[in-house]
């Protein structure tokens, strides 16, 4: 029988706890943004979808007075939350609840720890990226006929932008996961 | 719990807000397949570049040549055994004969009789060459040894004596309007009928217009048949020998790069002496059916001797270049070859030689030189 990892569920639960306390501490920063906060607070606990959402932050449901106006405010937070990479939700099924992405659950349980605030790229992928791109100009400009390149040179600098261009492709795929 | 007033500060955003997964998911994909793109491209130079480096002098060709007598310790340059239509091999002269390839052979066929009194008459040449749009000749060998299987398809020259002048070998400067000139290093058949009182397979080297070797072969071969003729020549050698059998050889050897060349010809010099036709021609009736039936054709060179070409070779890239260019395809120095497809996989370098496959090199050449005639 399949059982879970106790460490595991034990993590996830501080990490969830931990991210309860970065939505409030971001409450008690007053930084006006406060319905995407709320959207934020209200998906630490789980997934849900837009009309849950509306009915947990105003307590209104579909069919009362207010409810389509309030409706649309939470779907855009939404999108803009979207847009940031907070939330997302499954591509396919019938409902599609949004969800913490990973990056979200990550910097708000970072907030007001000491750790700093985790990028969508961070500065190594940066770095990797810079590098492919330094290494693939050159060989671009080879294959238009731009610049000859020689032998020697080009038995280390084909591999080099080989291997970089495996660390971006793996790094890319972990940059997605993050805002999946 | 928010009352709907508590959220009016919020800003709208404008235009439509992608996701960051979609975001993340275009960009991260289009980046990927740029680089992908680019590692294509440069796959193919790569193989080359490492082969260049890695590849010793002595394997590059990994045929060495395979005529009656095998020997080792060479490397193929060009090979040709004519399994199917080829485009390196030209015609110079259409007016009075064809050429064409038929059962794994290369023919030159004579299909009319030639009247020497005929005032237009001009040179008949049949020649394998590769000559590009103004008729300079782009492809030439230095120290290079031939291996030729023919055979006349004539079935009355018996005993080695022709009633054409015929020659197969290296020549300098062969083109459509002058005499083949200077230096030679050739086997050639003269005709009785030429009176010059040479007739039979003779071997021939000249070097700046001076004879070094003129001798006729004394066996007595029936050129009907198939035989393979072998031209060694190196610096400061040249060997001739037929089917295996050391026929001819000397010690002078000419030291610039020459033409290979396959030719019938109504005509023969006057003499032998001072280069072919320098002391005037001999004109003469030719029968209808004189015709040089081609097995294969190998160019090679000693293992070691590879270096010693280098120069050549650069120079060779060089007037291919020039063609290129002429196309208006391509443009740049040396590199530009290496740095072309459709050359990557012929072209390799290594240290600061660049060398090449060469059969690949004249299928593509002539290709494009055909692509380019009106």
């Amino acid at each position: 029988m399949f059982r879970a990892d106790s460490d595991s569920i034990d993590n996830i639960d501080k990490l969830k706890t931990k991210a309860k306390e970065g939505v409030s501490k971001l409450r008690g920063l007053d930084m006006g943004d406060v319905l995407s906060i709320e959207i934020l607070s209200q998906l630490v606990d789980g997934r849900k979808s837009t009309a849950e959402i509306v009915e947990e932050v105003y307590g209104l449901r579909k069919g009362d007075e207010g409810f389509k106006s309030c409706y649309s405010r939470v779907s855009r937070a939404i999108k803009k939350l979207e847009s940031r990479g907070l939330i997302s939700r499954q591509l396919f099924g019938r409902d599609k609840p949004y969800r913490l992405t990973q990056l979200a659950i990550i910097n708000l349980a970072r907030i007001g720890g000491e750790e700093q605030q985790m990028m969508l790229v961070p500065r190594t992928d940066m770095a990797a990226y810079a590098g492919a791109l330094a290494l693939a100009l050159p060989l671009a400009m080879r294959a238009l006929g731009m610049l000859t390149i020689s032998g020697e040179v080009e038995v280390w600098l084909f591999p080099c932008f080989c291997f970089l261009l495996g660390v971006c492709f793996v790094e890319v795929l972990r940059t997605f996961r993050r805002v999946f | 719990m928010l009352s709907p007033e508590d959220v009016e500060t919020e800003v709208e955003e404008r235009g439509p807000m992608l996701s960051m997964r979609s975001k993340v998911f275009i960009g991260g994909t289009c980046f990927l397949l740029i680089l992908g793109i680019i590692a294509y491209l440069e796959t193919p130079h790569y193989i080359g570049a490492v082969r260049g480096l890695v590849e010793d002098d002595e394997t590059i060709g990994s045929e060495g040549p395979v005529g009656d007598s095998v020997e080792g310790g060479y490397v193929t340059l060009f090979r040709e055994d004519f399994d199917e239509k080829s485009d390196c091999w030209i015609l110079w002269d259409d007016k009075f004969g064809i050429f064409y390839i038929s059962n794994g052979s290369m023919f030159l066929n004579l299909t009319e009789s030639i009247n020497p009194s005929d005032t237009n008459f001009v040179d008949f040449l049949f020649g394998i060459d590769i000559p590009y749009h103004n008729n300079d000749d782009i492809f030439r060998w230095l120290y290079t040894n031939l291996d030729i299987r023919l055979r006349y398809g004539d079935p009355d020259i018996l005993g080695g004596t022709g009633d054409a002048w015929r020659f197969w070998g290296f020549v300098e400067k062969p083109s459509l309007s002058s005499s083949i000139t200077e230096n030679i290093l050739n086997f050639e058949t003269w005709p009785p009928e030429s009176g010059t009182g040479l007739d039979g397979l003779y071997t021939s080297v000249e070097e700046n217009s001076t004879i070094s070797l003129f001798a006729r072969v004394n066996d007595s071969f029936n050129l009907s048949e198939w035989h393979t003729y072998r031209i060694l020549w190196e610096p400061g050698n040249c060997t001739f020998t037929v089917d295996g059998k050391n026929v001819a050889n000397t010690s002078r050897a000419p030291n610039i790069p020459l033409e290979l060349m396959v030719s019938i010809q109504s005509r023969c010099p006057k003499t032998p002496q001072e280069s072919h036709g320098a002391n005037g021609w001999v004109y003469y009736l030719l029968p209808g059916d004189v015709s040089i039936e081609v097995d294969y054709v190998r160019l090679f060179v000693r293992r070691g001797t590879f270096n010693k070409m280098h120069g050549e070779i650069c120079a060779l890239i060089s007037d291919a270049q020039e063609l290129i260019r002429s196309i208006g395809n391509h443009g740049g120095d040396t590199n530009e070859l290496e740095s072309s497809l459709d050359y990557a996989m012929s072209f390799w370098k290594k240290g600061n030689y660049v060398y090449f496959k060469a059969r690949e090199l004249l299928v593509s050449l002539i290709s494009r030189i055909t692509a380019m005639r009106p």
